[in-house]
């Protein structure tokens, strides 16, 4: 079994990390972490845990967790977690990294998005941005991996293809991203925005533009496209716990068919678990929702064209939790592994929820 | 027999004991085809009627 340690176990992500890795054949949890529980069963602060461990949280501190893991899972806040992990990545650990303090491979962002100077900015060229469905080969070999932001692998997973394949003609500089998000997303502090009274029943557009996350998103379908991509997101609060929606639009070259566009998914997705591609002529259900994906590790993809105008509408659904969030680090902890990519994460979602 | 998906290119198999007004579904968009000819081992589909969701808008 290898040893994981979880930094920041308390938050909504640190708790999906427990239970999906208490699952887990491969590993087993010797140290989770929490500055204000430390002490304190696992259990009081994830009630879903009670009867599946006896794990009590430990203090942040960083040289018990080195002692006692192989593998470190950091899920601190932005701005946090490069104050830490550093240390750890120095000591020669392997680190899946859960905040975006490693995600940008340009030092010269960081200002600009996140508001601070990069400390470390020789770590970033270490850390391997991690989709495995896009990037599998490179996260194999990594010991030093960034999970993206929830909105953005979910964006990402929907326009990489069509940014890849140069036949759909897409317009790189008018690349829209509209997200709808479940409230877990905002994390498990309180606060006004989050009081139920002021959240339920909400479409809140709490991000209309300017979202950090669309420099993760250009930064990866650069890559796909093999030149800069502009993209213009907009984030909504919406009425769910779990889960996201995002609706893009890109605009492509005449003539573009629907098969063509269904080529491009394939060519990039047949063999990924993960992505399922959704555009069913029957049923509720013809496009993806969060719904259909919440507790599991799927990514739920689909299209739609507008000829008329030339507009492709691409879906993807998550749950920002797994797939948006642990699922995805442990899919990425197995390549590292060198595990099945699956493991541990096959659990069909819920339904009806 | 095998064909293919018209609408997203997916292989379609349609059973060799299949007759002609039988319908088949591709398994990976739901588009359902109804058998409209058979001979000599080949098959012929045409797209069968689909209902669309009719929100009243």
């Amino acid at each position: 079994m290898v040893k994981v340690g979880v930094l920041a176990a308390s938050g909504y992500i640190g708790g999906e990390l427990l239970r999906l890795l208490l699952q887990h054949p491969e590993v087993e949890i010797t140290i989770a972490t929490s500055r204000k529980y430390a002490g304190e069963y696992v259990f009081r602060v994830h009630p879903n845990l009670r009867g599946v461990t006896e794990l009590k949280f430990s203090a942040n501190d960083a040289s018990k967790v080195m002692a006692d893991s192989e593998v470190v899972f950091a899920a601190l806040p932005h701005g946090e977690s490069v104050k830490i992990v550093p240390q750890i990545a120095d000591a020669g650990l392997k680190v899946v990294d859960l905040s975006a303090d490693f995600r940008l491979s340009d030092k010269g962002q960081y200002p600009t998005w996140y508001g601070y100077d990069h400390p470390r900015p020789d770590l970033l060229e270490k850390f391997v941005y991690s989709i495995p469905e896009i990037n599998r080969d490179q996260v194999k070999g990594a010991r030093l991996v960034s999970s993206p932001g929830c909105t953005a692998i979910t964006a990402t997973l929907a326009l990489a293809p069509l940014l890849k394949e140069k036949s759909l003609g897409i317009d790189r500089d008018h690349v829209v991203v509209d997200a709808k998000v479940g409230s877990s997303g905002a994390g498990g502090k309180p606060s006004l925005y989050t009081h139920f009274s002021e959240r339920f029943g909400v479409v809140r557009p709490y991000k209309p533009a300017g979202h950090r996350h669309a420099a993760e998103i250009e930064q990866v379908l650069a890559e796909m496209a093999g030149e800069s991509v502009k993209v213009s997101m907009s984030a909504h609060a919406v009425n769910m716990v779990r889960g996201i929606l995002v609706t893009s639009h890109v605009f492509i070259a005449a003539g573009v068919k629907p098969l063509d566009v269904w080529k491009a998914y394939r060519s990039m997705y047949t063999g990924s678990y993960f992505v399922r591609l959704v555009r069913d002529k029957q049923g509720p259900f013809r496009l993806p929702d969060p719904k259909l994906v919440v507790g599991s590790n799927f990514c739920d993809v689909g299209f739609e064209l507008e000829e008329r105008t030339g507009r492709l509408v691409a879906l993807s659904a998550t749950d920002n939790l797994v797939k948006g969030a642990a699922g995805n680090a442990i899919q990425s902890m197995n390549l590292m592994l060198g595990f099945d990519e699956k493991t541990g994460l096959t659990s069909a979602p819920l339904h009806p929820v | 027999m095998n064909t293919s998906c018209t609408e997203c290119g997916a292989g379609l198999t349609v059973p060799n004991d299949a007759i002609v007004g039988e319908i088949v579904s591709c398994k990976d968009c739901s588009t359902e085809y109804e058998v409209a000819e058979i001979s000599n081992g080949n098959v012929l589909l045409k797209p069968a009627e689909q209902v669309g969701e009719d929100w009243g808008e």
